[in-house]
């Protein structure tokens, strides 16, 4: 960057060009942020108006009808779908966490027999489709009587989670091994060493890890549905607003019903957007 | 001497006794540190992989237990494979497929212009990621009610003077509103793989090019998009594996219609799932892993012989 701003000094008719360019840049831009966030505006002016039948022939924000943020919870099992989607996603992502640091570390730092042949499967179970072990997941559930319940989404996220276990392993094999060498000679087993060592060093790693696991989670629909719709976390709730029969869907509420149940993500994506867009880029970079 | 030289052995000895129990610790230790995350692969993936994989030789309904059901051979694949429907939903969900160059030009060229060094080119990161981040459950909630005939795209689009259309009532316009969603939804996160991997890319080849007199046009199709192979390959390899599952989309937008446009090979099988014909549901499962087995591999052969001098 810098390099580019000396060469403008000193050939002005690039200088010139180049202002052309950022002037078409900057348009391109402001009309794609336009269709982007286009939606998502009207989709609040939405949900401000107080009459459904005002909303295609109303200007946006002409009516600013908060109370539809507060019918909607006497409406729509809102509060039941926070109370699941938090049950289902704090316990198992902080566990889920934990267990896949700890699996990572074994990867990258201990050495024991058939380390790579195991590891080899891992890369070959990511491969595997989630509709070829659904349906008979669904008849596993059935036999355990977890169907209805949230422990098909919880259980199995403890046990951890395969993808973390790669960036994890990644980033702790750059992790020099003179650190766990002196903490054994300290005394230290590899508990130990994973506690007090390895852990404060990867916290950031993990912790963005952890945080693009939860907007994961916290959007999740398919397994939810699937195996859960007794208990519905926020988006089976969302979900069933759509009817395609009904042609007096109050669309004005089901927009700030979706709104409410976006909250939680818009609010980490707002405290966490740096890290979270740099996870982001980093994982295609990966292959 | 004597008595030294045994010392030695002895020491020697326990030494390497002593090698073996750390090594054989360390094993241990190992394993217990893998052992849930292998817990978790042999209970919810390797044994529902083994019993999907049953099923499909089987008639079963779900009701009774798999063991019970009767052996029918490849009757299921028969029946599954013999359906028109089955081949009309891959066909409708390759079509979807289109989604993925059209999302891979539009981001490539955001990504080139929010790699310049331009003010402000954080907060339109933020801006194209934000649809990324709403669940595809409010983002069919208000894509729907964006698509009615008489709401807002029709409206914007009666500015530049075109008719309105039934986006969710009309076949092709059924599908691409679909395709114009996902395209919409994905473009944040492409764009910032692309960024990525613009930024993987040395100055000194464009700057090369700048001295030996290329423009801005050569120095793109001679030297950046070729040099932006490995996220194009990203991109279409887990463009083609998530695209082939599309299911939650076309299911809660469209309901797989109208008339069955946008019912993909997965709302396919969930209707066999439905109407309890489970193991066709299973074949149906085996032949989507095939394909996207197949297809994936087919990529990296491609993209393997393609690097060779």
């Amino acid at each position: 960057m810098t390099k580019t701003l000396n060469r403008n000094k000193k050939h002005t008719t690039m200088t010139t060009s180049t202002t052309i360019f950022n002037i078409i840049s900057y348009i391109i831009l402001i009309v794609g942020s336009f269709a982007m966030i286009a939606p998502l505006v009207w989709m609040l002016s939405t949900a401000l108006k107080e009459d459904q039948f005002s909303i295609y022939n109303t200007g946006l924000f002409s009516e600013l009808y908060f109370d539809n943020f507060f019918k909607v919870f006497k409406t729509i099992p809102l509060v039941e779908g926070f109370k699941n989607s938090l049950i289902v996603a704090v316990p198992s992502i902080v566990i889920g966490s934990l267990v896949s640091a700890m699996a990572a570390y074994a990867f990258a730092k201990i050495d024991f027999k058939f380390k790579n042949i195991l590891f080899l499967l891992l890369l070959g179970v990511i491969m595997i489709p989630f509709p070829v072990i659904m349906i008979p997941q669904y008849y596993i559930f059935t036999d355990l009587d977890w169907i209805g319940t949230l422990l098909p989404l919880i259980i199995p996220k403890m046990l951890g989670n395969i993808m973390m276990i790669f960036f994890l392993k990644q980033f702790m094999e750059n992790i020099p091994n003179s650190l766990i060498e002196s903490a054994k000679i300290d005394g230290a087993n590899h508990f130990r060493i994973f506690l007090s060592v390895i852990l404060p060093l990867v916290r950031p790693a993990l912790a963005a890890q952890m945080i693009l696991w939860f907007m994961g989670v916290w959007n999740d629909y398919l397994a939810p549905n699937l195996f859960s719709a007794a208990t519905p976390t926020l988006p089976v709730v969302i979900a069933s607003l759509v009817s395609f029969t009904d042609t007096r869907t109050e669309t004005h509420l089901n927009m700030a019903a979706s709104i409410i149940s976006t909250v939680p993500v818009v609010v980490v994506f707002a405290i966490f957007q740096r890290q979270i867009i740099d996870s982001v880029m980093l994982s295609g970079s990966k292959e | 001497m004597q008595s030294i030289d045994m010392s030695t052995v002895k020491i020697k000895m326990g030494k390497s006794q002593n090698r073996k129990n750390r090594k054989n610790k360390e094993n241990l230790v190992g394993y217990i540190f893998i052992l849930p995350v292998f817990l978790g692969i042999l209970f919810f993936i390797a044994y529902p992989l083994v019993y999907s994989f049953i099923s499909t030789f089987k008639s079963w309904n779900g009701l009774i237990p798999l063991g019970d059901a009767p052996f029918v051979k490849f009757e299921m694949y028969k029946r599954v494979l013999g359906d028109r429907a089955f081949w009309d939903s891959l066909l409708t969900t390759i079509i979807t497929l289109i989604g993925i160059p059209i999302g891979m030009f539009l981001s490539m060229g955001l990504a080139i212009l929010l790699n310049r060094g331009l003010k402000g080119t954080h907060t339109f990161r933020v801006i194209f990621y934000l649809p990324a981040i709403v669940s595809i459950t409010a983002i069919v909630i208000l894509w729907r009610g964006m698509l009615a005939v008489d709401g807002p795209l029709n409206a914007v689009i009666g500015i530049f003077g075109i008719n309105p259309k039934n986006w969710l009532g009309e076949p092709t316009y059924a599908r691409i509103a679909l395709i114009g969603m996902l395209v919409w939804k994905g473009l944040g996160v492409s764009t910032l793989l692309y960024i990525a991997g613009l930024q993987g890319i040395s100055d000194s080849y464009t700057e090369a090019a700048k001295l030996d007199g290329a423009n801005g046009f050569q120095i793109f199709w001679k030297i950046t998009f070729p040099l932006l192979k490995p996220t194009h390959f990203f991109m279409v390899v887990t463009g083609v594996i998530n695209g082939m599952q599309l299911y939650i989309e076309p299911d809660l937008l469209l309901n797989g219609g109208p008339a069955n446009s946008t019912r993909t090979v997965l709302i396919y099988l969930f209707q066999r799932f439905d109407q309890r014909l489970i193991s066709q549901a299973s074949v149906v499962a085996w032949v989507l892993a095939l394909i996207v087995f197949i297809a994936t591999a087919l990529q990296f052969y491609v993209n393997s012989r393609s690097e060779r001098p």
